[in-house]
């Protein structure tokens, strides 16, 4: 670690830098959706599993609560996200580690001129976790790399850093994913289609990616013509054989999918004239259920505006609020696998 | 008293939820508890990721005994049966002598209850001899144990001796089985089409099956009583556009597809390999097609796949003369999930209702639940293994599998029957198993 400088790590690919946040197939940091590969993916979506059981009983709950009751998390979420917030802090305590957080940089010593990087540097001394929101960009990374190399390697969980990248929801997506086809035949081979603002929804574009890990995946992207897929993640999808095709209409592909992933338009990014999306073609309502296959699941990252009729609420296809309940199990598996914990869990 | 627990698994109740996380206790041939359930148990199963089912049935197999016992005898295809995950079977009546008396289903139910793996249902021939001249005894045979008449393999040709079936069996609120394949109407080796074509062989076309089908349906509409009546193994796209027109015509018709004629074609037949050879033929892909979507909007009721043992010696004779017919017990579950869960055609609930209830009311038995005092007849199914089909793995003497080299998805890890585990595979067990537990 201390051979690399912070500069010479910088000015590394992605996929190079992921080998820094990586130990004997233990994450020491997750900063990147690109540190998930197939393997890796597979034991957090088992380890999860055991959590949820082992949850179901309160003897069950005590045993996950006993198991790093001596760690603390600081949750330094400067950027506005109850939810995450919540879901991490519950994942935390599920595993019996206490949290505090930083909410709000202005009452503390950043007013006084400190950098945000000394500051960090401090709170991580008290802790064993620093799980962070922030909205400016490759500063997560930054202070990955850096807390790795200073002493006691504080490990970093991104939970979300500005536009780019939000590994974890990546991840409870994909596990949403995993769960709904575990009983016909896994995500191999289904074909999937992303809906809505697939430009900015830095959850879309880190799902399609993350997708060229299941061979035979088809992916049908449906957006806006100002808001379609970059060329960034065509390009890799491309390199992976991974079949997709775009269309501004969901209507001719209703029958065929057996996912639908969508997604609110992102206008808060827009200056001046706000893009709008036309809701009678990419708009999810409920007469379109009787055309969806019997196990044709819609996601939806949360929070949802005109994209789905609340009347689809009801129906068992429509798992956006158990995506959100996935998203807790997923991250306490995370952190219990970076605790390394991950083996007592499978064998209790 | 003897116990089974089985913990973690999730029940699919085939009237229609998805399925449900609940610990089942299981005491003696009984499900004695659904939820709430004991902590300890003689034998306790850790069914964690399976699926628990009712014990499916097949409505239609073909058990070689007696007459023909290096193909297949009561025994092994009883074990060929819960090794697929089936706690029940219906045995076709075409053995040699074929079982046309009181006599004959006593014969084949006394054997199966010595065999006392699956249970055993007994299906009476229609006519002596299965020849089509004169009907068979059917009341003795009724009063001996037969659940449903068919002259399966053949057709009932003679109108009036069909009427008479049909009253009889109306009478004894039983089901005729029929196998629309009319003699009359040609009955050639391969599907009428590019294929026969190509390699000179007669075919016989969908078509034929549904006029042989729809004569019946003539008999049905003009008998004095209701009977009821079950169309073997559906294979036709016309004949499915005969059933869907029905619907509303207030019969009690129903149907089964197979397992071979949902998902392979008449393709295969090109090399003239005995293997493919099967009746009713296989077909085109549109045949296909059709089946698949009738199963998926309930137009076909249900699945069963004609589990047909020949010995290889049968089977390497050339394709003309070779006999017809293929195994299926130990693969039938996969190719299910393969072809319609999988791609989403079916839902679970859907796919054991084909399997479960539907079946269980074409026989007249009673209609299997998972709920506490029912009897525990209980498939236990990974539905995500994928596994690779080898013929050495095979229970059944036989070995005529147009399946074996493929990879499927879902696999039948224990059948249970009565209460008693008949079929185990690689499972976390705790407690002394019993040793004649067959295993994968």
């Amino acid at each position: 670690m201390s051979t690399v400088s912070l500069d010479e790590f910088l000015a590394l690919r992605v996929s190079q830098r992921c080998q820094y946040f990586i130990e004997n197939n233990r994450l020491l940091a997750l900063v990147y959706a690109q540190q998930f590969d197939r393997p890796l993916l597979e034991d957090l979506f088992r380890l999860a599993d055991a959590v949820r059981t082992l949850s179901h009983t309160s003897q069950g709950r005590l045993f996950l609560r006993a198991l790093l009751p001596d760690r603390r998390a600081m949750l330094y979420f400067t950027q506005p996200s109850t939810r995450t917030f919540l879901s991490f802090a519950a994942a935390c305590h599920i595993l019996g580690m206490s949290t505090a957080d930083v909410r709000d940089p202005s009452t503390s010593s950043e007013v006084k001129g400190e950098t945000r990087q000394d500051a960090l540097r401090i709170f991580s001394i008290y802790h064993d976790l620093v799980i962070m929101r922030q909205s400016e960009a490759g500063f997560c990374e930054k202070m990955a790399f850096q807390m790795l190399s200073w002493p006691g390697r504080k490990p970093i969980i991104n939970a979300g850093s500005g536009t780019d990248q939000h590994p974890t929801q990546a991840l409870l997506d994909l596990y949403t994913l995993h769960r709904c086809f575990a009983d016909v035949g896994g995500l191999d081979h289904k074909k999937i289609m992303l809906v809505g603002d697939l430009k900015r929804g830095r959850t879309a574009r880190s799902l399609a990616y993350l997708l060229t890990n299941y061979p035979g995946v088809e992916l049908i992207f449906a957006a806006p013509d100002d808001l379609a897929m970059a060329e960034d993640i065509k390009a890799h999808l491309r390199q992976n054989s991974t079949a997709f095709i775009e269309t501004s209409d969901i209507h001719a592909h209703l029958a065929e999918v057996d996912a639908i992933y969508m997604t609110r338009i992102q206008d808060e990014w827009d200056q001046g004239a706000k893009i709008s999306m036309d809701y009678s073609r990419l708009g999810l309502q409920a007469q379109h259920l009787k055309t969806l296959k019997p196990h044709c699941y819609i996601l939806h990252p949360l929070p949802r505006r005109r994209e789905i009729q609340t009347a689809i609420d009801s129906d068992p296809r429509a798992v956006y609020f158990d995506q959100a309940e996935n998203g807790m199990w997923i991250r306490a598996a995370l952190i219990a696998h970076m605790f390394a914990v991950d083996k007592d869990i499978l064998d209790h | 008293m003897n116990s089974v627990l089985i913990k973690n698994g999730r029940t699919i109740d085939p009237a229609g939820s998805p399925a449900v996380p609940a610990d089942l206790f299981i005491e003696d041939d009984r499900i004695a508890a659904l939820g709430q359930v004991p902590s300890t148990a003689d034998i306790t199963i850790d069914a964690q990721g399976l699926l628990i089912t009712p014990g499916l049935i097949d409505i239609h197999v073909h058990f070689r005994q007696p007459g023909r016992e290096q193909a297949e005898t009561i025994l092994s295809g009883s074990r060929a049966a819960v090794c697929g995950g089936f706690t029940a079977v219906a045995a076709m009546p075409n053995t040699t002598p074929c079982i046309d008396t009181a006599e004959m289903v006593r014969f084949v139910a006394d054997h199966a209850q010595q065999t006392d793996l699956c249970r055993l249902y007994v299906v009476g021939a229609v006519t002596i001899g299965r020849q089509g001249r004169q009907l068979a005894d059917l009341p003795a045979m009724a009063q001996a144990g037969a659940l449903a008449f068919s002259d399966d393999g053949d057709y009932l040709s003679d109108r009036q001796l069909m009427q008479q079936a049909i009253d009889q069996a109306a009478a004894l609120n039983l089901a005729i089985i029929q196998h629309c394949e009319d003699p009359a109407n040609g009955r050639g080796d391969l599907n009428a089409g590019p294929v026969a074509d190509a390699t000179g062989l007669s075919g016989s076309s969908g078509q034929t099956e549904a006029e042989a089908f729809v004569r019946d349906v003539e008999l049905l509409a003009a008998a004095d009583a209701s009977c009821r009546y079950h169309l073997a193994h559906v294979s036709s796209a016309d004949t499915v556009r005969v059933l869907s027109l029905l619907e509303s015509e207030g019969l009690s018709i129903t149907t089964e597809a197979t397992p071979h004629h949902l998902s392979l074609t008449d393709e295969l037949c090109r090399g003239l390999d005995p293997l493919y050879k099967v009746r009713p033929p296989l077909r085109s892909a549109a045949d296909v097609a059709a089946l698949k979507t009738a199963l998926a909007d309930g137009t076909i009721d249900c699945l069963a796949c004609d589990h047909a043992p020949h010995t290889p010696a049968d089977k390497a004779r050339d394709f003309a003369a070779a006999p017809a017919g293929m195994i299926g017990l130990e693969t039938a579950l996969a190719v299910y999930i393969t072809e319609l869960i999988v791609p989403g055609l079916l839902t679970w609930p859907q796919l054991i209702q084909k399997l479960t209830t539907n079946p269980a009311a074409v026989l007249g038995l009673e209609r299997p639940r998972i709920a506490p005092g029912c009897p525990a007849d209980l498939t236990l199914i990974d539905p995500r293994r994928t596994w690779l089909v080898r013929p050495e793995a095979f229970h059944s003497l036989s070995r005529n599998c147009p399946f074996i080299g493929r990879t499927l998805t879902g696999k039948a890890v224990a059948t249970i029957v009565a209460g008693r585990i008949r079929y185990l595979d690689s499972l976390a067990t705790t407690g002394q198993l019993p040793k004649d537990v067959i295993r994968y």
